[in-house]
């Protein structure tokens, strides 16, 4: 009997959210504000103007001290830039294709 | 390219962090999938898993096909109340709330209805017929109905029993499916996002990693079937929330008496709706929504089925009629559209 109370609680809930999941199918104004503010243009321009990192200064550019043919190690004495990895790009389809779909049971 | 169809298990993707984990089995009936996206691929499955033990409930408890189904226990005791699992408590309060919305053009009291249509046993059962056997003179006794009977069943939330008025069944089968996605949708979105297929019922949860969608167009590539070409897709569109389903009667369709029935009951004549919609798909926030509100569509028709889209907010639809026109809601659009 003390848990009564909890019960009628948790049902109570579960009927008033299914309501409410319902609810916003009623007819309104198909006008109403977007779904989610924080992602209009004026929030999210201010987030990227505070996350934004200290620009970086322009490096110099060096001419090749031997002319053409010079290595890129020969720029800048003592530094060595690694390989460049060979980048494999993930095939994707500019146009998806269908990956379910939607139709009458069966 | 994600393969459509997957026996078990795969994974998508070279990129171990954007890999999608795919089930595909059936249930009540029907073709079910599921796709989550993680790259936890022991929690995929644990998922994935859960979802398939899922739809074996719904069907096990809901179907009226199944003479131990709780359905038919609680329909065997109409008059008298009866507690019910927390699944089936559920699954009936979101049906009389899509009864109450739809002011009874959804009715989940309509199995005597769909019986004397011919409609008892599972599909895959049911002798299709022909019009040989058609004789005017002998129509069926279709039955009386009370006034929207699912106004008078007795909800007990405490003691979570249900009571039907006397000599009501409850047949869930047009919200079930749609249900059932969402719930699954809703528990695979704790892993990733996510996409369930119920039989053609979609409910989709965040947008999908670069193995299944293209750069710029967010959302999981959703076919919508060609009637005319069941085989084929006619549209395509774009979902990264809520679901979309698709109603019609251009498959669950057979003779009775000679007369041609189908499944779509109209509850105001209490028989197979006369429509000129072939099917109807409907994009909505959940599945659940959109399942009950296809079939509305078709019952409704054309016209009065668009303008019932089009007066419903966050309702999108796309309705192909028996002559092969095709009307569609302007906000199909945000949903990435595009004819196939």
């Amino acid at each position: 009997m003390t848990r009564m109370p909890l019960k009628l609680s948790l049902a109570t809930l579960s009927v008033a959210a299914i309501l409410g999941s319902w609810a916003v199918l009623a007819r309104q104004d198909q006008t109403a504000a977007t779904d989610n503010p924080a992602a209009s243009p004026a929030v999210m321009s201010s987030a990227v103007t505070r996350s934004w990192p200290t620009p970086m200064p322009i490096p110099t550019l060096v001419p090749p001290r031997n002319g053409e043919g010079a290595a890129i190690s020969d720029v800048d004495a003592g530094l060595t830039l690694p390989p460049i990895p060979t980048v494999t790009m993930p095939q994707v389809a500019i146009r998806p294709q269908p990956l379910a779909r939607t139709r009458s049971s069966r | 390219m994600f393969p459509a169809s997957c026996d078990w298990l795969s994974v998508s993707g070279s990129d171990p962090d954007n890999a999608v984990h795919c089930q595909t089995f059936r249930a009540m009936n029907c073709a079910m999938a599921a796709w989550v996206a993680t790259p936890d691929r022991v929690a995929a499955i644990a998922g994935l898993e859960r979802v398939r033990e899922l739809m074996a409930e719904v069907e096990a408890r809901l179907s009226r096909f199944r003479p131990d189904s709780e359905l038919a226990y609680v329909n065997a005791h109409a008059g008298q109340p009866v507690r019910v699992s927390p699944l089936f408590w559920e699954v009936l309060v979101e049906a009389l709330t899509a009864a109450e919305m739809s002011e009874g053009l959804y009715d989940p009291t309509l199995l005597d209805a769909l019986e004397m249509a011919g409609y008892t046993v599972s599909f895959e059962h049911l002798s299709v017929g022909t019009r040989s056997g058609r004789n005017p003179m002998v129509r069926p006794l279709w039955p009386r109905r009370s006034r929207q009977p699912w106004r008078q069943i007795e909800l007990n939330p405490i003691a979570r029993t249900v009571t039907l008025p006397p000599h009501t069944r409850l047949d869930l089968g047009g919200i079930a499916k749609g249900w059932a996605a969402e719930r699954a949708a809703q528990h695979l979105a704790a892993l990733g996002p996510c996409l369930v297929d119920a039989g053609g019922d979609l409910a989709a949860r965040g947008t999908p990693p670069p193995a299944v969608a293209a750069p710029g167009q967010p959302g999981w590539p959703i076919g919508i079937a060609d009637p005319f070409h069941p085989d084929r897709d006619r549209a395509l569109l774009l979902l990264h929330r809520g679901g979309v389903a698709t109603s019609g009667v251009d498959h669950r369709h057979w003779y009775h008496r000679g007369i041609r029935q189908h499944h779509l009951i109209d509850p105001r004549t209490g028989r197979p709706a006369v429509t000129d919609v072939l099917t109807a798909t409907v994009i909505a926030p959940t599945a659940t929504q959109a399942d009950v509100l296809a079939s509305i569509v078709v019952i409704l028709g054309a016209r009065a089925g668009l303008r019932r889209l089009l007066a419903t907010s966050k309702v999108e639809g796309l309705l192909i009629r028996k002559d092969g026109r095709i009307e569609t809601t302007p906000g199909l659009m945000a949903y990435g559209f595009r004819w196939l």
